[in-house]
């Protein structure tokens, strides 16, 4: 399989250098898999992430997309918006939206593809994750589970290759984050995408094709699971 | 997308309804505020204007060192003198003087060398009774005077020192502020004001138009304390047209700011209340442009409703103040220009756009990492 992110000798440090977030981290993704970052908070998963998607820039460090450095990649906005999707702890859905606006918002600034196709998109991802008949309502009316559910349909919407999540499943109950990570774990199959999530979930562990920890800044063990992973309808029920 | 942009813009316009409803209540009293001023000044200044140039002189001449014309004093042989240039075809003379009608406001006064030509030139039409004879003691007043006061024709009108003047007429002008004066010959105004042979102004009627310049020029040579000035120069020279004018323009620049430290207020809040929004969409791969764009629409939103609720509001303002201030000495236009409509927009728009795109420039210019973050 190819690379898709290759992290170089990245080091992260915030406060003049009191604060090491990152030292020295070296990591590779490949595509289509579905890689979990585990650790305690504050040990530099989300900082990673932000890396990744290009949220932050490394203090030192290359992170390189496709064997691209950031600097090659053109525009920022077009590079994120057509490689990466993203999907946070808290749904972040925006209120003055309704649902369907708010996954159709983020095929907004692309040009090419008109409003009945982006309608079309926003309709089927969220019949998808069985949200249709949400789609007018607006994140206020709506369950923590499916404003959830809503956030990755914004963020799949793109057919993003990297998937970064952060805690998706922190605000939600067990049996939500189940069907969350179902609907996920079937989206990337069949799109062939990769996913990174940050977790302490070792429920979303379990469904990792790769299992990096992580402890103060720095990468301590890369575990591949070689067993099927596949979370079951009738897990998803239970 | 645009459709979108918009609905996202007008929601979050509501969704801080409270804090939208004062912007725009702010701004809609900024807009009406300038509309009555400038529609007002506006309007003076174009009568004032207008009036010179329907006059069909032209030179006009005034003492050099008076500020205000009712301040100018042209003695009478300064005047014989500039009736006899070979290039002067005829000469009309004015005094203006301000007097107190008894026991009621203070009006301005006019003395004029001779009626007829000055009615023709102004505009003035008589509705009630006569124009004035060269008998002392006869004035015909403004259709303004006339309402307010309820003199007609047939009364006395008292100027203060107790000298009483019969009105024989009642004028009515187009040149709004004359409707509020009283006019006289020239012999009975110098007599009423103290000003015996005495004008403020003379206009000259040229045989040659074209020689204006050479006799303004010979004028200012010739008569030191004097000051000679082509006709369409008359209005720049006057002191209170300027004083409109400029008065008038400080009150734009001044609404401009007041309006806009408004606008900047509501969106440095709006913008730093929303930094965690910034930092999503952004996330999502909105370029910088379509981010600021959403804080654009909310302003132009908020600023051209404001502009446009601001100039219909000084409808029912300026009636008001027509109704109850506008006595003898006070003008107000019933209803403001639409050139003043036009400028309202344009200036909305800018309020709009300016008091935004630098608190929105700095929002979106935090790392997203940090905006995603911020709570």
């Amino acid at each position: 399989m190819s690379n898709l992110i290759s992290i170089r000798n990245v080091s992260k440090v915030y406060e003049k250098g009191l604060v090491k977030a990152l030292e020295k981290v070296n990591l590779t993704l490949e595509a289509g898999k579905i890689y979990v970052l585990m650790g305690a908070s504050g040990c530099g998963k989300s900082t990673l992430l932000n890396l990744i998607g290009s949220l932050d820039t490394p203090t030192s460090g290359d992170v390189l997309y496709e064997g691209r450095r950031l600097n090659e990649v053109g525009t920022l906005s077009t590079f994120r918006r057509n490689f990466i999707g993203f999907v946070f702890q808290f749904h972040h859905l925006i209120p003055v939206l309704t649902l369907r606006e708010n996954v159709e918002s983020a095929l907004l600034p692309n040009r090419d593809i008109l409003a009945e196709e982006r309608s079309e998109r926003a309709i089927s991802l969220l019949d998808d994750m069985g949200l249709l008949h949400r789609a007018d309502s607006y994140a206020n009316e709506i369950s923590g589970g499916e404003r959830q559910r809503g956030a990755i349909a914004r963020a799949l919407i793109n057919r993003p290759k990297l998937l970064l999540a952060d805690e998706p499943t922190g605000n939600v109950d067990s049996k939500t984050a189940r069907l969350i990570l179902k609907k996920v774990q079937d989206y990337i199959k069949a799109s062939e995408g990769t996913m990174l999530i940050a977790t302490h979930d070792p429920n979303v562990a379990a469904m990792a094709d790769v299992v990096i920890e992580m402890e103060d800044g720095k990468i301590t063990s890369v575990i591949h699971n070689n067993q099927d992973r596949s979370i079951s309808d009738e897990k998803v029920s239970n | 997308m645009f459709k979108i942009i918009a609905g996202y813009a007008f929601r979050n316009v509501l969704r801080t309804r409270l804090r939208s409803f004062f912007t725009l209540f702010s701004v809609t009293l900024i807009i009406m505020l300038y509309t009555v001023l400038t529609s007002t000044g506006d309007s003076f200044t174009n009568q004032i204007s207008t009036a010179l140039d329907t006059q069909d002189v032209d030179v006009a001449v005034q003492a050099k060192y008076a500020a205000t014309p009712i301040s100018s004093v042209i003695d009478a042989q300064t005047v014989k003198a500039i009736e006899s240039m070979s290039e002067v075809d005829s000469v009309y003379t004015l005094l203006i003087g301000r007097k107190r009608i008894e026991g009621k406001a203070t009006v301005v006064i006019l003395g004029v060398s001779n009626f007829s030509a000055f009615a023709q030139r102004l505009g003035f039409s008589i509705v009630d009774g006569r124009g004035f004879c060269d008998a002392d003691h006869e004035v015909v007043i403004g259709e303004k005077i006339s309402k307010v006061y309820g003199l007609k024709v047939g009364d006395d009108l008292e100027l203060n020192g107790g000298k009483k003047y019969l009105i024989v007429g009642v004028y009515s002008s187009w040149l709004n502020p004359l409707n509020s004066g009283v006019v006289s010959s020239l012999p009975t105004i110098q007599s009423l004001v103290g000003k015996t042979d005495k004008a403020s102004l003379l206009f000259l009627k040229l045989k040659d138009s074209t020689q204006s310049s050479a006799v303004v020029k010979n004028i200012n040579k010739h008569f030191p304390e004097m000051r000679a000035m082509e006709i369409q120069q008359l209005p720049d020279y006057f002191g209170v047209l300027k004083s409109v004018f400029y008065f008038s323009k400080i009150v734009s620049v001044l609404t401009l700011f007041i309006a806009m430290a408004v606008l900047i207020n509501t969106f440095i809040m709006a913008i730093s209340e929303r930094t965690k929004e910034i930092g999503i969409l952004s996330a999502i791969g909105w370029p910088r442009f379509m981010v600021i764009a959403i804080f654009l629409v909310e302003a132009l939103l908020l600023s051209v409703t404001g502009g446009v609720l601001g100039f219909l509001s000084s409808y029912p303002v300026m009636a008001l103040l027509q109704s109850n201030f506008s006595s003898v000495s006070v003008y107000l236009p019933e209803t403001p220009s639409m050139a003043v409509f036009f400028n309202v927009l344009l200036m909305s728009f800018v309020i709009g756009v300016l008091s935004t795109i630098f608190p929105a420039i700095y929002g979106t210019n935090i790392k997203i990492a940090k905006a995603v973050r911020h709570e």
